[in-house]
C-alpha cells in the first residue's frame, strides 16, 4: 500500500505566494510602521531609524520578494531622508549627509537581496521538496502497477500450469483407456486365482479327511493374490489422479518400478519384454510424482509401440537409472525398434504430431513439458544398433 | 485292470492362476506338474503316463498355439486345454485346427475346467491303448515269416484254403499249416478278429485271379 506524502494544510497555506496587492501593501505598510515608530517621541528612537527601516526592508523583501523588496527600499529611503537627514522635511541632501544616505542605501540593498535570496532559497527548497514528494508518490505508483502486473503474470503462469495439469491429466486417462485391455488381464489373473483356489479349497474340505494344509495354503494364495488385484487398482488410480503440481523429493526408481508394474500386461500383450536396470543409489529429485509416471509410461508404451513390427529379433525394453552430475538423475528408456526416420527425429516431441494410426500426438509434447517444468531435459538418440533410446534428466 | 495315474501338465507364466489351477487339480485327485514357460515343459522328458496339457494362449516368448505346432511337429498327440483371457476366434479355430480339445476362457468355471481335464485324459488313455495295441499288433506281424505274411494277405482277402493253395501252387495241407501258425502268431480268435487286425495294420489285400 503506497504511503501518500503530501505538504501539510498549513504548510501549505504558509508557502504559498500571497498575491501582489497584499504583497505591496504589506511593504508599505511595513515602512510606514518602522516610520510611525521611528518617530513616537516616546520611544526615543528618532537617533536610530536606520534599523528600523532595515527591519521594514527585511520583511518585505521576505513575505513578498525582490518586487516589493525595492518598493520597501524606495519607501525607505524617502522616509529617510525626508524625515531624518538634514536638511530635514525635505528631499535635498546636504553634502556632509551623503555618505550616511550611501551607507543606508548599501545596508538596505544588502538586507533586501539578502532576504529575497532567503525567500528565493526557501521556495525553492519547497519547490524541491513538493517535487521531491511528488516523485516519490509517482514512484509508489509505479511500484503498485508493478506490483499488480507481477500478480496478473503470476496468475497467467498459474493458469498455464493448471492448463497444462489439465492437458496431462486427460492424455493420463487417455492412455489408460487404451491400456484398459491389459489392465482389466492385470486385474483379472489374480481374480481368476482366488476363486480357483477357494473352489480348490472347498473340495479340499468336502473330502472325507480334509486336507487342511492345502486349504491353508489356498488361503494364504487367496489372500496374496486378492492384495496383488488391489494393488493393479491402487496404481490406476493413483495415475488417475488429478493433482499435477505437488512436488515432493522422489526416489526415482520408485516412480519407474511402478509404472513397470502397471504396463507389464502391455508388454506381455505385445510380446516384449522389459527390463529394468536401476542404479543402487541415486539422488532424491524434486518432483511430481504422477506426472512424472506419466512421463515414463509414455516413453514405455512408445518403446513398445515401436517394436510392434520386429520379428527377427527379440522385442526387448530396457529402462535405465543413472546419476547425473551430483543431485540429479538420468532416465533412459531404449527400445529396440524400428528406429526414427531421421528427417522427422525434429518433429517428433511437436503437439499433435504423431505417426500412429490411434494417436493423438500428445504423449511426447506432453512428457517433454513436464520435463522442462521439473527443469530437466528429454530427448531422442538413435541406437548402435536398431532402435531409439529416449533418455530424460530431473 | 488298474488305470495308470495321470498327470496334468500346467504351462502359464501368471504365478496365480499356474498355482490356483494347480491346487483345483490336486483337489480333484489328479497330479499336477506346472511350468511358468513352453520351454520349461518342452525340456522335460516325455511322460508314458496319460496326460493332458493346460495351456496358456498368451505366453511370453514362445507362445501357447507355438508350442502347440512345435508337439504336433514331434507328433505328441498329448491333448491340450487352452485358456485364454480374451478369447479372439481366428486363435480359437488355429488351436481347434491344430487338435485343441477345449478352449476354456476367463473367467474359469470349476467345473468346466475339470470336466475339459477328464475329457482330456479319457481321450489320451484311449489313444495310448489304441497306439499300443496297435504297436503289439506290428510286433506280431513282424514275427510272421514272408510266406505266413503271404497267407495272411490272401485269406483275409477273403479266400478259401483251396484257393490259397491254387494261387501259390502248393498244396491245401501246406496253407492249413500256414493258416494255423499265423492264428495263432497274431493271437487272432476268429478269421473275423484277424481281418480287424489286417485293417488296423493297413495290409494290402490280395485279387484272387
Amino acid at each position: 500500500m503506497a504511503r501518500q506524502i503530501q505538504p501539510t494544510e498549513s504548510d501549505r497555506l504558509w508557502w504559498r505566494k500571497p498575491p501582489a496587492i497584499t504583497r505591496y501593501g504589506v511593504a508599505g505598510l511595513s515602512v510606514a510602521t518602522a516610520l510611525i515608530i521611528a518617530r513616537l517621541p516616546q520611544l526615543h528612537l528618532a537617533n536610530a531609524p536606520v534599523s528600523l527601516f532595515l527591519c521594514a526592508i527585511m520583511f518585505s523583501a521576505w513575505f513578498g520578494g525582490v518586487g516589493p523588496g525595492c518598493v520597501a527600499i524606495a519607501l525607505s529611503h524617502l522616509g529617510f531622508i525626508y524625515y531624518f537627514v538634514a536638511p530635514l522635511y525635505s528631499l535635498a541632501v546636504q553634502t556632509e549627509e551623503v555618505p550616511r544616505v550611501l551607507m543606508f542605501s548599501l545596508s538596505a540593498l544588502f538586507v533586501g537581496s539578502l532576504s529575497a535570496a532567503q525567500r528565493r532559497t526557501t521556495e525553492s527548497l519547497k519547490r524541491a521538496h513538493d517535487n521531491l514528494a511528488r516523485s516519490v508518490q509517482e514512484l509508489e505508483r509505479v511500484n503498485e502497477a508493478l506490483h499488480a502486473e507481477n500478480a496478473e503474470r503470476k496468475r497467467s503462469e498459474e493458469a498455464v500450469r493448471k492448463a497444462q495439469a489439465e492437458l496431462a491429466h486427460v492424455s493420463r486417462i487417455t492412455t489408460l483407456g487404451e491400456m484398459a485391455a491389459s489392465i482389466a488381464h492385470e486385474v483379472d489373473q489374480p481374480l481368476s486365482g482366488v476363486v480357483i483356489n477357494a473352489n480348490a479349497c472347498v473340495r479340499f474340505l468336502a473330502r472325507p479327511s480334509p486336507d487342511l494344509g492345502e486349504v491353508r495354503d489356498g488361503l494364504h494364495a487367496i489372500a496374496r493374490d486378492g492384495r496383488r488385484a488391489s494393488e493393479v487398482i491402487a496404481r490406476v488410480r493413483a495415475l488417475a489422479r488429478r493433482a499435477g503440481t505437488d512436488r515432493e523429493p522422489l526416489d526415482i526408481n520408485d516412480v519407474i518400478s511402478e509404472v513397470v508394474a502397471l504396463a507389464e500386461g502391455e508388454a506381455r500383450r505385445t510380446h516384449a519384454r522389459v527390463r529394468i536396470e536401476l542404479a543402487g543409489t541415486l539422488p532424491r529429485v524434486i518432483g511430481d510424482r504422477v506426472q512424472l509416471q506419466q512421463v515414463v509410461l509414455n516413453l514405455l508404451l512408445n518403446g513398445l509401440d515401436a517394436m510392434h513390427e520386429v520379428l527377427d529379433r527379440p522385442r526387448e525394453l530396457v529402462i535405465r537409472t543413472e546419476a547425473e552430475a551430483t543431485d540429479h538423475v538420468r532416465v533412459a528408456v531404449r527400445d529396440s525398434g524400428s528406429g526414427i526416420d531421421p528427417q522427422l527425429a525434429t518433429r517428433i516431441f511437436d503437439a499433435f504430431y504423431t505417426t500412429k494410426p490411434a494417436g493423438m500426438g500428445m504423449g511426447l509434447s506432453i512428457s517433454r513439458s513436464i520435463i522442462e517444468q521439473h527443469g530437466g531435459r528429454l530427448w531422442a538418440v538413435p541406437n548402435d544398433g536398431p532402435g531409439t533410446t529416449f533418455q530424460f534428466t530431473v | 485292470m488298474t488305470e495308470t495315474p495321470a498327470i496334468v501338465f500346467i504351462v502359464d507364466d501368471d504365478a496365480s492362476v499356474r498355482e490356483a489351477l494347480g491346487r483345483l487339480m490336486r483337489s480333484a485327485g489328479l497330479r499336477v506338474e506346472a511350468f511358468a514357460s513352453a520351454e520349461a515343459f518342452l525340456n522335460r522328458p516325455r511322460t508314458d503316463a496319460p496326460s493332458c496339457l493346460v495351456l496358456d494362449v498368451q505366453l511370453p516368448d514362445l507362445s501357447g498355439l507355438d508350442l502347440q505346432r512345435r508337439m504336433v511337429d514331434a507328433k505328441n498327440e498329448m491333448p491340450i486345454v487352452f485358456i485364454t483371457g480374451h478369447g479372439d476366434i481366428p486363435t480359437t479355430v488355429r488351436a481347434m485346427k491344430a487338435g485343441a480339445i477345449e478352449f476354456l476362457t476367463k473367467p474359469l468355471v470349476e467345473g468346466d475346467v475339470l470336466e475339459s481335464i477328464r475329457q482330456a485324459i479319457a481321450r489320451d488313455r484311449v489313444v495310448r491303448h489304441h497306439n499300443a495295441e496297435t504297436a503289439y499288433l506290428r510286433a506280431r506281424r513282424a514275427s510272421l515269416t514272408p510266406r505266413e505274411e503271404e497267407i495272411m494277405e490272401w485269406v483275409v482277402s477273403g479266400l478259401l484254403n483251396k484257393q490259397i493253395a491254387g494261387e501259390l501252387g502248393i498244396s491245401e495241407e501246406t496253407v492249413k499249416v500256414h493258416r494255423g501258425h499265423v492264428m495263432r502268431k497274431m493271437g487272432a480268435d476268429s478269421l473275423a478278429d484277424l481281418v480287424r487286425m489286417s485293417e488296423r495294420l493297413g495290409m494290402s489285400r490280395r485279387k484272387h485271379s
